[in-house]
């Protein structure tokens, strides 16, 4: 296991939590299949369910953002659109043969996800809190069901 | 150039040294704020304690590079990537060593001609890659 979920990834709101544990889980999936030596084409369609499960993530944080009138929604923005951006060149590198994924590449993926998640999520969360988002629901939300 | 590992542990023991005076983020943060209009308009809204979490943050990220720990040099590339979306230019990163080294020497009791040397170094290694901007070398297997 790469990333071990713990309190300290937390943002405090619950439907946020499960989907960051669902990309925490995703990575670790990768990083299996690479120690296990699965070959590319397993390591290549992990990234891919990453990649999709990132962008419906990241439409609800910015959905969130929008609707609560999220003053670092631009800044915030920026670094979902810069990542999205890096994969998808990624897996057009992969798709032609010119680059594999590598353990550099996980241990990116590791920091990208728990550092984004420390410094930028969880700056957020207080934000949306205090504006009325509840931090738990007692149903399962619309993205736990689409995804599972 | 690489870094020896007494160089590391003497950066660290400086940045202790800064750390414990207490002053050390808000000399850095009023010496940076206060060297240009470009660096306080992008602050102006910017509470300071996220700036100092950032601070330390940046610092973690800096001595993760010079200690070749894997993906951090395709994270900092990222970073590079997005500041540069948020239109920040390559120069103000140059500034941002020098006053942080500034902050340094007035925090640190025992700054020296050595101590800033290995500073620049490791500060240095991240701040180049800054400085590439768009350019930084993109996420692929290395």
């Amino acid at each position: 296991m790469l990333i071990e979920w713990s309190d300290e990834l937390s943002v405090g709101i619950q439907e946020i939590d499960e989907q960051h544990k669902v990309l925490v889980g995703l990575v670790n999936e990768m990083h299996d299949a690479i120690h296990a030596r699965h070959g590319s084409e397993v390591s290549s369609e992990i990234l891919q369910r990453l990649a999709e499960y990132t962008k419906i993530h990241f439409a609800v944080e910015e959905s969130l953002f929008r609707i609560f009138d999220y003053p670092g929604y631009e800044e915030h923005k920026a670094q979902h659109d810069e990542l999205i951006r890096e994969i998808i060149e990624l897996q057009e590198k992969i798709a032609a043969g010119k680059t594999n994924i590598s353990f550099q590449l996980l241990h990116f993926l590791k920091m990208w996800l728990t550092q984004h998640i420390l410094d930028s999520d969880k700056e957020y969360s207080p934000y949306l809190l205090k504006s009325g988002l509840k931090a738990k629901s007692s149903q399962a939300g619309w993205f736990h069901k689409l995804w599972h | 150039m690489s870094i020896s590992e007494q160089d590391l542990v003497n950066f660290h023991e400086s940045l202790d040294r800064a750390s414990s005076s207490g002053k050390f983020m808000d000399v850095f943060y009023d010496g940076f704020i206060a060297s240009s209009i470009d660096v306080e308009m992008i602050f102006k809204d910017t509470d300071m304690d996220r700036l100092k979490r950032k601070l330390k943050s940046s610092l973690h990220m800096m001595t993760m590079l010079v200690d070749n720990e894997p993906g951090t040099e395709m994270y900092v590339g990222h970073l590079a990537r997005v500041h540069h979306r948020y239109n920040i230019p390559p120069e103000m990163f140059n500034v941002w060593m020098d006053l942080l080294i500034e902050a340094v020497r007035v925090c640190d009791q025992e700054f020296d001609a050595g101590t800033e040397n290995i500073w620049r170094q490791v500060i240095g290694r991240g701040i180049a890659i800054m400085t590439q901007g768009a350019d930084a070398k993109v996420i692929e297997a290395v």
